[in-house]
């Protein structure tokens, strides 16, 4: 017995083995050990060239789960807080990073960010430096949410949401959601940096505001903000901002409002989808685009009291619709224009289309764009009523 | 001389059925001698009963019968030795012709196996095993009368191998008895068995069995060969031979299979392997094994194919449950917190604020603790085992989890990963050593630990044969038609061959295409009407 | 010295493992952007020119591997300085392998663990299974390519909701120059299965190492091809920036926000082909140097040789960037004597001479 062990033993393997084992680990990030950021904020700190970055760290002992025990009685909400707000300084974004650790017991952990909400002035000296490090470093994760805001990151960080227990989550379902209402320009890191090595296209990232009631502070999504290559230079509000997604072929609900012309009231007619189709023409020298969008959709709701599903009204409310996303668009491509930045992507499509005309003009494109022509031309269909066929009350005969 | 030097250097093998003592002792031809002699080798025990009695042929001769009380059927002895021999043989009185032991085996005794025989080592041996020794008085040969029985158990279904819907019959104890059970299954003359006694102390019977034209003929001699060159004290299980047998002895997984149930070793048998029956236990080993047997349950065959398939699929994600759960648990929460989903992570975070071990320190803990209470479970008598596994499952989880020493995500992996790893028995032995390995190597590099377990395992497997035959047949070296009962149990008339790689010589079992059809004269017709007219 | 045997379809599944072995993560071609899956196709086509130039060598010695076969031709000194440039050139392979995987752990997951270990760990199973044999390194192969087929058309459908069919257009935008030096780039990639000269003496049947080689180049050309169109079609242009483009696309996989941050599934995986191409690296290496070496059996060598190649891979390349300039631009041109040139000579020369004489071949 004893000599087959000797044997064993005398295996230089298995010295290597216990070697190793004995070695001990480096990488280990014990769970406890672990401080969860939820949500980063970037702003310029008090000198001017440094930033001031936010992290909104996830106390998982304060979020409880149903069913576990937890030594004090439910707080409700009021209670400890979900999160915990460190600020910390550096003179880049990784610097601050790891100056946190002066502040935090534990080490920040930033694969589970979800959000990185950038102050405007640090948006319009241009993104790049900013947003190097999410991307170089193995840790952050590419599909996270890149907001703009008017206000200080850390006030939208330190925000409560109504709903969730850390707001950065929040946030991100808020992103996660902006098909509901259609108005809402929702960019990822990556897609963000993809279309800054994009020749042509600029790009656009929502803006997120506070929304102040008597009692609380809420966070709201109103604006998008427009970029020329990394710096912020305009704004779209809701309307354009939907204009704009009608373009990228990106709603698939919300709600459109419509007027009855000689009638009081309004109807609102919900979207199903949307498919965009955007070809180039050029003729005699000049570049021609014309924007073909068709969509389907319902009637959601009406304020007024006709009988609206016949076929008749149902056209009417269909071109009434139509007119109301060529205005949308009109208006986004108007404000494009104006900053000189193809948000659309119309010169990749030109790419693709035209390559002779494209290479001729490719270098230019933003001298170019606020003189394109753009048609934009709509079809709507509304096939389904909801539940009711007409409004449940007498048919009122004018 | 050469026994001489044999013995010398421990090398004498086992040949024929005589032990390694000094030669043995020829008989005397007076009766008193000889039972000296046997007295002599036997001792005083008082099982040792020597019946003598006067012989009525020819002369009157003194004669004794000499067996060993318990180990002989009493009644074989009196209906069919001392009755034909005390009161038939007057009648044959002056009958007799030639020599008296001859004629007596001849003529008188009405048993099934007699010997004649003249030296102690043989009769020793016989009077052992629960043979009758008759001795008459002038003879200097012996005859060795069959007369075994004693007590056995009765035929029932095995423990550990339990079927919903097949026979509940299980191999008992004695070798005859299962022997017989495999006839019964298997009632080919092309059966064949080959006996030999193992164990210098214990000379337990092992039988070979095969059936000729299925089975290879090289493994058949591998295994005598293997069988032959055992030189042990005992062989008490079968376990004792398989240790002895296997091909990769320091490897923890089995190239000898082990089964209770006769309907289990006739499939094996029919496959064209070889089965090995061991004296004294019902387990019976089977040879060629392979790493996908242990997936395979008799059960399998007595459902619908397709659930049959579907269960066989839940017992491979169980195995690899049970080994790489904890494992991936550790390597998950201590180094690839990234890879758990945002909201989870932070209720297990929440979960395990303040336990004061690593993780690896708690799995590999909490592990051990259950391997406790298994083991508690199995060795105590029954009524007081279950109330342990309760008492233990229940206070210990809930108290550790309690009391902040354990989280309670370990405590939900401990218990999937031990259920899950009793869904194929035979990997327990396997599945404990993986598990502990894989956890080890996933606390000290996390995932790349894991893989770097897995791939030695992996190659350990691929180079391992089990008597000629790689162990990952047939899923390596790939063979399609035998992926009919790997990936799927197809159903029973579509098995029509053999596994490739064990059955060879006679590689097809039954027709093909044997898809049960309706008969094409029904088409259109309702037999479950009468015929006639009125109907 | 090697009794196993192999199968024509496991030796090309070995040469599949051997080529995705470590393109999977550096990918050669990735200059060309859209055009990576195009350079892959043309490059398999120049690949054929050393493929058959070095199996019509090995037929020619049936059963001779090609220590011994350089031996033959060009006499023994000579002879063993190609042989030692050939195995020199494997052994490189074999490490740069190792420095891929240990770059990629220490990037992404491992960050802090010290090289060495994460070496060791994987040269220990190289050096078991090089020891074991020919035999049981292709049944290994067996069911980790098995695995890694598998998991690649997973990859292909988890991706298909990021996936952007515009990004693969415009195709034709690279200029000529980069193309050809890109399918020279995919050409020598291919041609590394010369190294698989050491181990047609162990086939089943000897005719059909071409058969072998050329099946296995075919699909895993596929499936590189199709690697790199997903790979562009997720990233679109930001893959050139990417030092590991395969494992950032799979970052990216996210179905209804459960199947998500499943990384680590792919890139152990890898891991799995690039310890098959470090294993066959090293067993190569081994028996040749044996050969080299008239020793009585390789496997003696193997533990010395496996830790020369990790010692290699630590010190080959002082950061990832250099590595990544080998891979593109110095490899090509250091592949073209090893795979093309001195084989082709090698079988001018046995031409000429006649070689080998009838009684040499079996």
């Amino acid at each position: 017995m004893t000599r087959s062990v000797v044997y064993v033993v005398k295996k230089k393997w298995v010295l290597l083995v216990i070697l190793l084992l004995l070695s001990g680990c480096w990488d280990r990030k014990e769970l406890e050990k672990l401080a969860i950021v939820t949500g980063i904020g970037i702003d310029y700190g008090e000198e001017g060239d440094d930033y001031q970055v936010s992290f909104q760290i996830a106390r998982s002992g304060e979020v409880k789960t149903p069913g576990s025990s937890s030594q004090d009685g439910g707080g409700g909400g009021g209670g400890s807080k979900s999160v915990w707000l460190l600020k910390s300084k550096g003179a880049t974004i990784f610097d601050a990073v790891r100056n946190a650790t002066l502040q935090s017991s534990r080490r920040l952990f930033l694969s589970h960010n979800q959000v990185v909400i950038i102050n405007k002035e640090v948006a319009e000296k241009g993104l790049l430096p900013v947003i190097d490090f999410l991307i170089r470093d193995h840790e952050p994760r590419l599909n996270e949410w890149l907001l703009i805001t008017r206000e200080q990151a850390e006030t939208i960080l330190s925000l409560e949401s109504g709903l969730e227990k850390i707001s950065a989550l929040a946030i991100a379902d808020l992103m996660r959601n902006y098909y509901l209402s259609s108005k809402i320009r929702a960019v990822n890191l990556h897609e963000f940096a993809g279309t800054l090595l994009a020749k042509t296209t600029e790009n656009t990232l929502p803006i997120i505001g506070v929304v102040k009631t008597d009692q609380e502070k809420g966070m709201v999504i109103e604006e998008t903000g427009i970029f020329k290559s990394d710096k912020l230079i305009g704004y779209l509000n809701k309307k354009e901002t939907r204009g704009l997604l009608w373009v990228l072929g990106k709603t698939q609900d919300g709600v459109v409002v419509v007027e009855l012309p000689g009638e009081e009231g309004k109807v609102s007619l919900e979207i199903f989808g949307a498919k965009s189709k955007i070809s180039s023409k050029v003729s005699e020298g000049k570049i021609r685009f014309e924007i073909d969008i068709a969509e389907v959709g319902s009637l959601g709701e009406q304020t007024s009291y006709a009988n609206l599903s016949s076929r008749e009204k149902l056209s009417l409310l269909e071109n009434l619709k139509a007119k109301v996303i060529v205005e949308e668009v009109e208006a986004a491509l108007k404000k494009a224009q104006e900053c000189k930045a193809d948000i659309f992507g119309l010169g990749e499509y030109l790419q693709r289309q035209n390559r002779k005309e494209w290479e001729k003009v490719k270098d230019n494109w933003g001298e170019l764009f606020p003189h394109l022509e753009v048609k934009v031309k709509v079809k709507t269909k509304i096939r389904w009523l909801g539940l009711l066929t007409k409004p449940t009350i007498l048919e009122q005969i004018k | 001389m050469i026994r001489f030097l044999l013995r010398k250097f421990g090398l004498a093998h086992l040949r024929k059925e005589s032990p390694s003592t000094p030669e043995g002792k020829l008989l005397h031809s007076d009766l008193e001698e000889n039972l000296a002699l046997f007295r002599e080798e036997l001792g005083n025990s008082p099982d040792v009963i020597i019946r003598r009695f006067t012989l009525n042929l020819r002369n009157e001769l003194k004669s004794a019968v000499l067996f060993i009380d318990g180990l002989i059927d009493q009644q074989v002895i009196y209906d069919s030795i001392l009755y034909p021999l005390m009161i038939e043989a007057k009648k044959e009185k002056w009958a007799v012709k030639g020599h008296l032991i001859d004629f007596i085996e001849d003529n008188l005794l009405t048993v099934g196996g007699v010997d004649k025989d003249d030296r102690m080592p043989g009769l020793v041996a016989a009077v052992l095993a629960g043979d009758s020794v008759l001795l008459v008085d002038g003879c200097d040969q012996a005859l060795a009368i069959s007369t075994k029985g004693w007590e056995k158990r009765s035929i029932t279904e095995p423990d550990t191998e339990q079927t919903i819907k097949g026979p509940r019959e299980g191999f008992t104890e004695n070798i005859r008895t299962n022997t017989a059970m495999l006839r019964r299954k298997i009632a080919d003359p092309g059966l064949k068995f080959e006996q030999m006694k193992i164990g210098e102390r214990t000379r337990t019977k092992v039988s070979i069995a095969y059936v000729k034209g299925i089975v290879n003929e090289k493994l058949v001699e591998e295994v005598r060969r293997r069988l032959k060159r055992i030189n042990t004290d005992m062989v008490l299980d079968a376990n004792y031979l398989s240790e002895f047998i296997s091909d990769a002895p320091f490897s923890p997984f089995p190239t000898v299979a082990f089964t209770e149930r006769p309907d289990v070793t006739a499939a094996k048998l029919l496959e064209g392997r070889v089965a090995i029956f061991v004296d004294g236990t019902p387990v019976v080993n089977t040879a060629p094994t392979l790493f996908i047997e242990s997936f395979q349950n008799p059960d399998d065959y007595n459902f619908h194919f397709l659930f049959a398939t579907m269960i066989r699929w839940i017992r491979y994600l169980a195995f690899f449950l049970g080994i790489l759960l904890p494992a991936f648990f550790v390597a998950l929460t201590t180094y690839h917190q990234e890879l758990i989903p945002t909201p989870l992570l932070i209720s297990m975070a929440a979960a395990m604020e303040g336990v004061p071990f690593p993780i690896v320190i708690e799995v590999v803990a909490m592990g051990a603790v259950f391997e406790i209470l298994r083991e508690a479970g199995v060795r105590l008598a029954r009524p007081i085992g279950q109330t342990i596994s309760i008492v233990g499952a229940l206070v210990i989880g809930q108290a550790t989890v309690a009391a902040g020493l354990v989280a309670a995500p370990t405590v939900i992996v401990i218990a999937l990963t031990a259920i899950a790893s009793f869904v194929v028995p035979t990997q327990q032995e396997i599945g404990i050593i993986l598990r502990l390995g894989l956890t080890f190597l996933a606390g000290i590099l996390g995932a790349y630990g894991i893989l770097v377990g897995l791939l030695l395992t992996l190659i350990h497997l691929t180079s391992l044969r089990s008597f000629g035959v790689p162990y990952l047949s047939p899923v390596i070296p790939l063979s399609i038609e035998d992926q009919k009962d790997v990936i799927v149990r197809t159903p029973l008339w579509a098995m029509w061959t053999r596994p490739r790689s064990i059955g060879w010589p006679r590689p097809i079992r039954q027709g093909f295409g044997q898809s049960p059809t309706s008969p094409e004269e029904t088409a259109g017709k309702d037999w479950s009407r009468p015929d006639d007219k009125k109907g | 010295m090697e009794e196993g045997r192999i199968s024509s379809s496991q030796l090309s599944l070995l040469a599949i493992s051997y080529l995705i072995g470590t393109t999977f993560l550096l990918s050669p071609g990735s200059q060309a952007k859209q055009g990576t899956w195009l350079t892959i196709l043309l490059g398999l086509g120049e690949a054929l020119i050393p493929v058959l130039i070095f199996t019509t060598l090995a037929k020619r010695f049936a059963g001779k591997s090609l220590i011994e076969i350089n031996d033959l031709v060009w006499g023994k000194i000579v002879g063993k300085l190609f042989s030692l440039v050939f195995l020199w050139y494997i052994f490189h392979l074999g490490s740069a392998s190792f420095a891929i995987f240990v770059a990629l752990f220490k990037t992404t997951v491992l960050i802090a663990t010290p090289e060495v270990i994460l070496l060791i760990s994987g040269l220990l199973s190289c050096i078991y299974v090089s020891k074991k044999g020919i035999e049981v390194i292709a049944r290994t192969n067996e069911v980790l390519i098995l695995i890694t087929v598998l998991l690649l058309i997973l990859g292909f459908l988890l991706v298909l909701n990021i996936f952007n069919a515009n990004n693969l257009f415009p195709v034709i935008e690279i200029p000529i120059t980069r193309l050809l030096w890109a399918t020279q780039e995919s050409s020598s990639l291919f041609g590394q299965t010369i190294v698989f000269m050491m181990i047609f003496p162990y086939l089943n049947r000897r005719k059909s190492c071409t058969g072998a080689i050329i099946k296995g180049l075919v699909v895993a050309a596929i499936l590189l091809m199709s690697s790199a169109v997903r790979t562009t079609g997720v990233l679109g242009k930001i893959s050139e920036s990417y030092i590991f483009p395969n494992y950032e696309t799979d970052r990216l996989i996210d179905i209804g926000n459960t199947l998500t941050r499943l990384e680590i599934l792919p890139v152990l995986n890898f891991l799995t082909m690039g310890f098959i191409k470090s294993s066959v690296s090293l067993y190569v290496t081994s028996l040749g140097t044996a050969q080299l070496l008239n020793l009585r059996t390789y496997r003696p060598v193997v533990i010395p040789l496996g830790i020369l190649m990790i010692i290699a891979a630590t010190q080959n390349y002082p950061d990832i960037s250099s590595h990544l300039r080998f891979v593109e631009n110095i490899h090509p041109i250091y592949a073209l004597p090893v795979q093309i040139i001195f084989p082709l000579i090698t079988l001018l020369l046995a031409i000429i001479r006649r070689l080998p004489c009838q009684g040499e071949n079996q």
